[in-house]
C-alpha cells in the first residue's frame, strides 16, 4: 500500500497562493514568497539545473519557469473543470504573460471581463469574494494530487462540498 | 421599506448606501444576472453598490463610518469579515460592506431571503 502523503499540505499551499495573488506571479515573488511551491517536487522536478556561477536572477527566472510551468499543467479542464475557475486563475495569478507585473485590481479587472464569453461583466470585487477563492482551491487540491502522485503517496482525501462544478 | 428602519445608522452617505442595497437587493433576481449559479447575495448586492459609486461618494459613506465610530460596532469576528481581503482597498469594502450587511440583517425579512438565496431554495 502506498504510504500516507507527506508534501506541503493544501492550506500551507492555499496561503502561498493568497501571498502569490497578493503580490503577483513574478520571479521574485516566488524567490520571496513562494517557498511553498518551491517545496513541491513536481517543480523541483521541472527547474532547470544551473551552474554554480549562475546569477541570482537566473535562479529566480529558474524557479519562476518552473512554477509556471507547473500551475500552467495544473490549470487545465483535466484538473479544474469550471472554465470560470480556469479564467480567474490565468488572469489573477497571473499565469497570462502580458499580465505579469499587472496590479491586482488590473488582474481582477481583467478576470471580470474575460471570465465568461460575450459582454457579461463581472467587477474585481466580485471576482475576489465570489471567484477567487474557489478557484484557489481547486488549484490546491490539484497541486497536492499532483504532488501525491509524483511521491507515490495517498493523496488525502479532501471534503470540499464547495467545489462541485 | 418600514418607517423607522435602520435608524441606527448615522449620516447621510451610509444610510444611502444601506437603503440602496435593500431596494436593489429585494427588487434583483435571486441569482446574479451574469452567473445562474452564484447567488445574488445581499453580501454581494452591498459590494456592487459601494463599488459602483465614484470616488467623492466613497470618500462620503467612509466620513460617515468615521463620524459614527464607537455606535457602529462590528458584531462579527474579523477573521469572517476579512477572510478574502489582502489589500488596503478589499479591507475598506468589506467593512463598509458588513456595516452595511448587518444594518439590514436586523430586518428579518432580509435575512430569511438572503439565507434562501445563499442554500439555493
Amino acid at each position: 500500500m502506498a504510504p500516507k502523503y507527506s508534501g506541503p499540505s493544501f492550506s500551507d499551499i492555499r496561503a502561498c497562493f493568497t501571498n502569490v495573488v497578493r503580490y503577483g506571479l513574478t520571479p521574485q515573488t516566488v524567490s520571496d514568497r513562494g517557498s511553498v511551491l518551491m517545496a513541491l517536487e513536481i517543480v523541483r522536478e521541472k527547474r532547470a539545473e544551473l551552474p554554480d556561477s549562475a546569477t541570482d536572477d537566473a535562479h529566480e527566472a529558474a524557479d519562476m519557469a518552473a512554477v509556471l510551468e507547473i500551475l500552467t499543467k495544473a490549470v487545465d479542464r483535466a484538473h479544474i473543470p469550471a472554465s470560470t475557475d480556469r479564467r480567474v486563475l490565468r488572469f489573477v495569478l497571473p499565469i497570462h504573460d502580458n499580465y505579469r507585473g499587472a496590479s491586482l485590481t488590473a488582474r481582477r479587472t481583467a478576470a471580470g471581463e474575460n471570465i465568461f464569453d460575450g459582454d457579461r461583466v463581472v467587477t474585481p470585487g466580485t471576482i475576489r469574494t465570489s471567484y477567487e477563492p474557489r478557484a484557489l482551491d481547486w488549484l490546491s487540491v490539484v497541486l497536492v494530487k499532483l504532488e501525491a502522485e509524483q511521491r507515490g503517496e495517498i493523496a488525502p482525501t479532501a471534503d470540499f462540498p464547495h467545489l462541485e462544478p | 421599506m418600514p418607517g423607522g428602519a435602520y435608524t441606527s445608522v448615522r449620516g447621510a452617505a451610509l444610510a444611502s448606501l444601506v437603503h440602496e442595497t435593500h431596494s436593489t437587493f429585494l427588487a434583483g433576481p435571486r441569482a446574479t444576472t451574469y452567473d445562474p449559479h452564484l447567488p445574488n447575495s445581499l453580501r454581494l448586492v452591498a459590494l456592487e453598490s459601494f463599488a459602483k459609486k465614484t470616488k467623492r461618494d466613497k470618500l462620503r459613506v467612509l466620513g460617515d463610518v468615521v463620524d459614527a465610530d464607537i455606535d457602529l460596532p462590528i458584531e462579527r469576528d474579523a477573521s469572517e469579515i476579512f477572510v478574502h481581503a489582502s489589500t488596503a482597498g478589499a479591507y475598506i469594502d468589506d467593512l463598509v460592506c458588513e456595516l452595511v450587511c448587518q444594518e439590514l440583517y436586523k430586518d428579518a425579512a432580509v435575512r430569511v431571503e438572503d439565507a434562501s438565496r445563499l442554500a439555493g431554495r
